[in-house]
């Protein structure tokens, strides 16, 4: 399985966000990419657009030669589990009723979600260290909690490519690593992970590959271990240095202030 | 105060205690009015029924029809009004939602007070037709495909609403003396309420149940806060379904029984604190709560030398909700 982004284009409110072929690449299954770039240089709209929910101006997305586009929005969502920047979930559902809405692309017309449903809701819910949250309202969660629900429902939605806007945004170190070892996992059982990120150590660290992107364009794609202060530079317009940890295979880059 | 947030009551202590409410207020509809009637009389008219035979043929003529269509149809208005609430709210995500907010009162009232003062005699399809033209109006200039934003819809209502309120104001003062009939229409009244009202009534109810049933999990979604489309769910389809088939059943509703408020709005928010936000159990709840809140209040309006039961539920609804309001902060 493959997912194909080709020359794909946006224009949001009359300006172009993505650029006119300028925006192409693919993701083979078992891989976990890393968008990085500054503030809007595209990076949540190129997610938004892959799965189907702002429309693009040009250029074809697939997924196994399929045309997204010329699907209906709910064989969509099979496809694609999203994990929306920021969601405000504002309605007093459970933390266990939010979750297993992660099931409606599967279900059929006026059918209720089954015990197998529930049960996967659960366990996602395991799998995010919510264990306990289940009867919880999602309106008296923090906004780590809460943006964790958010990524249980998308484990829920059990599509074979993961687009995550930004999912650490809210959480602190210890589950911004959990769910970008989640991400890993999923990457093994072979689905395809693509993630919107700003913090560059955690995408150095569990990504396979990056793609930078700065004003709608792509600047780089590499692999993950190769990044180097010279690109960095380029993309955040502040100079970085980068230094090896560990056993020497790990690295951390920081920008420095310029002299 | 008792402190329901997060602490559900079950759904089928909701389902009980409404149904006998429901049962109470229809027979306290049945039992009061103009015309004294013993209670063992009413229990023996209603089981001999509308043809069966009697010599009191003036008393089963009371209570069979003027007295039980009147029940009938405050209980199917406020079971529509309260389910349509819910609706509302799900589909816009907005708490302050009601059915009136696409501005089918306000088409509905502008209609009627065009009918009366042109004196023509179809006031209840003058008001149906308005209240469905502006819908019409207010969709077309608010929706946008998929748009997860519905502050434009909800916009164009506000606005709507607003020029017909101005064009009421304005046929009002150019009524003369048919300005009474104006005021008393818009006051909302099932005094004039027959079998004739039972047919649209219930393809009313009718059209809002299949909508609303058919879409329970997708108010959920709706409702929740989540993504919508990323779930699968194709906004502008549903927006329709939801809002264009609740809107269409209070129409029936506004246009022949007049605007009664509160009702749509106070219902949801009290049942949703009490039994939790899942449509499933929301929306029969709704169903019965609305049905037997109207159906309660009118009987009350009939036994007040029949004050407008509209009137009665602001009256009661709004120091009900600010107590609501109260408690929750």
């Amino acid at each position: 399985m493959a997912l194909s982004i080709d020359s794909l284009s946006v224009y949001l409110g009359g300006k172009e966000i993505l650029k006119d072929g300028a925006m192409s690449f693919s993701v083979e299954r078992g891989q976990v990419v890393g968008i990085l770039g500054p503030n809007g240089c595209g990076k949540s709209t190129l997610l938004g657009s892959i799965g189907g929910l702002i429309e693009k101006s040009g250029g074809r997305i697939t997924v196994d030669d399929i045309d997204i586009s010329a699907l209906k929005t709910r064989n969509r969502a099979r496809i694609f589990s999203y994990v929306e920047q920021n969601e405000r979930l504002s309605a007093a559902y459970t933390v266990l009723e939010s979750v297993v809405m992660g099931r409606y692309p599967h279900l059929k017309s006026f059918e209720n979600y089954s015990a197998e449903d529930f049960g996967m809701a659960r366990s996602a819910i395991r799998r995010l260290s919510l264990d306990g949250f289940e009867k919880r309202l999602v309106t008296e969660l923090s906004g780590g909690e809460s943006a964790r629900v958010s990524i249980a429902r998308a484990l829920t939605q059990d599509a074979p490519v993961f687009l995550l806007d930004e999912p650490t945004a809210a959480l602190d170190p210890k589950h911004s690593l959990g769910v970008m070892r989640i991400a890993r996992e999923l990457a093994q059982d072979g689905k395809i992970v693509v993630a919107a990120l700003h913090d560059i150590n955690l995408a150095m660290l569990s990504t396979d590959r990056l793609i930078f992107l700065k004003e709608g364009t792509i600047i780089s794609d590499r692999a993950s271990k190769d990044v180097d202060g010279r690109i960095l530079e380029y993309v955040y317009d502040v100079p970085w240095e980068l230094f090896a940890t560990g056993d020497g295979d790990r690295r951390v880059a920081f920008p420095v202030e310029e002299q | 105060m008792i402190q329901l947030e997060g602490k559900r009551l079950p759904p089928i202590a909701g389902y009980s205690v409404l149904s006998v409410l429901l049962l109470i207020s229809a027979a306290f509809g049945l039992f009061t009015g103009d015309v004294k009637i013993p209670i063992e009389s009413l229990l023996n008219m209603l089981t001999i029924g509308p043809l069966g035979k009697t010599e009191d043929i003036f008393l089963q003529s009371v209570v069979w029809q003027i007295r039980f269509p009147r029940v009938l149809a405050a209980i199917i208005s406020g079971a529509i009004l309260a389910a349509s609430g819910v609706a509302f709210q799900s589909a816009l995500r907005n708490p302050l939602a009601e059915p009136y907010t696409l501005g089918v009162a306000s088409g509905a009232a502008f209609g009627a007070a065009c009918a009366i003062v042109a004196g023509l005699p179809f006031v209840n399809t003058a008001a149906f037709a308005g209240s469905l033209s502006t819908l019409f109006i207010v969709w077309v200039l608010g929706e946008r495909k998929n748009d997860p934003d519905i502050s434009r819809i909800i916009l164009a209502g506000v606005i709507v609403s607003s020029i017909l309120g101005a064009a009421l104001t304005f046929l009002k003062a150019l009524a003369g003396d048919k300005v009474s009939a104006i005021v008393i229409w818009l006051m909302g009244s099932f005094s004039a309420a027959s079998w004739l009202d039972a047919m649209p009534m219930t393809l009313g109810l009718f059209v809002m149940l299949i909508f609303c049933v058919s879409n329970l999990n997708e108010m959920d979604i709706m409702a929740s806060g989540a993504n919508a489309a990323s779930l699968g769910l194709n906004l502008s389809q549903r927006r329709i379904m939801i809002l264009g088939s609740a809107s269409f059943s209070v129409s029936f509703v506004v246009s022949r029984f007049g605007i009664i408020g509160f009702i749509g709005l106070v219902v949801p928010h009290i049942l949703r604190i009490l039994f939790g936000p899942e449509h499933r159990i929301l929306i029969p709840l709704s169903l019965i709560g609305g049905g037997a809140l109207l159906c309660a209040a009118d009987a009350v309006a009939k036994s007040w030398n029949e004050l407008p039961a509209g009137v009665l539920t602001v009256l009661i609804g709004g120091p009900v909700f600010c107590a609501i309001l109260w408690n929750r902060s």
